[in-house]
């Protein structure tokens, strides 16, 4: 009895359609780390190279044969690609998953040493396996590593949170310390408060005035203020100006991660009128700052800011929500 | 060292053929075999030149290290001709040149240590129609006491394989008759799995 399994790749939140063929394997061959001792087989085939979509799967002592085949699946053969980022890439999420009964693990590959790692597993699964797992998984940027099992009620995929997301991804998904946050927010006293430092000025210049005037030394809890003080921003202040965070948010509002739709000249440095400082170019990770964005993006600023600072694309409806 | 040999390859109207695959096989005894070095694990075979280069005979072989945690193995080589085969003698082992008709056997100086590694294992690995003739030790460090591994002198049948290890890899060997080839387990494991569902073997899914 042979059953057929329609080939899936999982990789994070992606799910693509086959699996990659190439000498008559499923190659291994992972982003980071280093695969300098034998990695091990994930499959061989007699498949030419290329992409196998419908297939049955043999076993034997030596390792997993995968044949093309032309029948309705009735399970998928899911290569999941767990991966921990390298250099360059520590601060976006791993991807691991939790296997459990649900599926059989045929084989496995994996790098080791060097700047990050990945291991492959090829398992057989129920419908729909794949597809569950990749819905669940946050691919945002300092949201923190993750590792995820299968919930075959969970159509929804992400866990629904009351709380700003852009907040919650700040806080690497810990919605304790997201609320704590957003209780020091409310009680910081809005009257003291710079909204030029606050919105326009750098990390430094935000995290000491918003710890001296909290008299919290540990008022970030350990998040980039650069990432959150839109919030006080849009907490404390009746007009939010289009300062570097709304700069942040037009950005990824404007285009995507490789940010090639932006026309704002990125790299030219502008001298802080106020305070005699200098604003640098956007952080990269700004560019997956939010989704929601829309939510917190504010109109921008007629005069100097929008003028020679942002030449930027806006979307339409921007309005400031307010989270009092 | 070369007085050594000529004294030993003097001995050679003692000299008594490899019983095993001579007798066994039923191989004619004057069949010549190849001699092939594998330098490091994970080389390719090469055939050893019988020469030196300015032309003159190749005296001896040498197995393995002289040292401390070491051993070293020497094997003459004696008469004249292009191709070798080896006899043992009462005192040892030598390779007699002459001008013996092929077969499908070939010799082969094996060495199986690699790069230094503080417990990597350095050895042969899962041999199969392989008869070690003679056997050395290469080790590492001064005292010879960090991690050693083994240069072999070997008589390899058709058919056989053996795994060894480098650093970082494992390479299989295999000796068809005719030639060798290589492959890594990752290779080997994918060809045999091939055969077995081929041949009807395995569980289907």
């Amino acid at each position: 009895m042979k059953t057929t399994h329609i080939a899936l790749t999982l990789r994070g939140n992606s799910v693509e359609n086959g699996i990659a063929v190439s000498d008559g394997q499923v190659p291994f061959s992972p982003g980071s780390g280093m695969t300098r001792h034998n990695t091990g087989l994930l499959a061989s085939t007699p498949a030419p190279d290329g992409s196998l979509d419908k297939i049955h799967v043999a076993v034997v002592e030596e390792g997993v044969v995968l044949v093309s085949c032309e029948e309705t699946p009735q399970k998928e053969l899911v290569l999941v690609k767990q991966y921990s980022n390298g250099s360059g890439g520590k601060r976006w999420p791993s991807f691991h998953v939790e296997f459990g009964s649900e599926i059989r693990k045929l084989s496995e590959a994996s790098t080791s040493g060097g700047s990050g790692g990945e291991t492959w597993v090829l398992v057989s699964a129920p419908i729909g396996w794949a597809e569950n797992i990749a819905s669940q998984f946050v691919n945002e940027r300092d949201y923190g590593g993750q590792t995820i099992s299968y919930k075959p009620g969970n159509t929804t995929g992400k866990k629904e949170s009351d709380l700003p997301q852009e907040l919650l991804i700040a806080f690497r998904g810990d919605e304790e310390m997201t609320r704590k946050f957003m209780d020091k927010v409310a009680t910081l006293p809005s009257d003291r408060l710079d909204d030029h430092i606050v919105q326009s000025c750098g990390r430094a210049r935000v995290k000491a005035h918003l710890e001296e005037i909290s008299g919290d030394p540990d008022f970030f809890m350990g998040a980039d203020p650069n990432r959150v003080a839109f919030y006080v921003a849009t907490v404390h202040f009746s007009k939010v100006s289009l300062g570097k965070t709304q700069l942040v948010r037009s950005v990824v509002l404007s285009g995507t991660r490789s940010a090639k739709p932006v026309s704002a000249n990125l790299s030219s440095r502008t001298t802080c009128p106020l305070r005699n400082s200098s604003m640098t170019k956007i952080p990269k990770g700004a560019f997956s700052f939010c989704k929601s964005a829309k939510e917190f993006a504010a109109p921008p600023k007629a005069g100097r800011q929008s003028s020679k600072f942002f030449k930027l694309t806006f979307l339409e409806n921007f309005t400031a929500k307010r989270y009092d | 060292m070369s007085g050594d040999c000529r004294s030993i390859a003097a001995i050679h109207a003692h000299e008594i053929s490899f019983g095993i695959n001579s007798n066994l096989t039923g191989r004619k005894e004057e069949e010549a075999m190849k001699l092939y070095q594998i330098s490091s694990p994970g080389s390719s075979p090469a055939l050893m030149k019988l020469e030196t280069e300015e032309g003159q005979p190749v005296a001896h072989i040498a197995v393995g290290e002289r040292g401390r945690g070491r051993d070293e193995g020497i094997v003459p080589i004696i008469g004249e001709g292009p191709e070798v085969r080896a006899k043992e003698t009462d005192e040892g082992v030598v390779l007699v040149r002459g001008n013996w008709d092929n077969e499908d056997r070939c010799l082969a100086v094996i060495n199986a240590v690699g790069s230094y590694d503080r417990h990597r294992s350095y050895g042969i690995h899962d041999a199969q129609g392989l008869q070690t003739v003679l056997s050395g030790t290469i080790a590492f460090g001064d005292a010879g006491r960090t991690n050693s591994g083994a240069e072999v002198l070997a008589i390899v049948s058709p058919g056989a394989t053996f795994k060894l290890n480098s650093k970082y890899a494992s390479t299989w060997y295999t000796w068809t008759g005719t030639e060798w080839q290589t492959e890594s387990p990752e290779e080997r494991k994918a060809r045999l799995a091939l055969q077995k569902v081929e041949q009807g073997g395995g569980e289907w899914l």
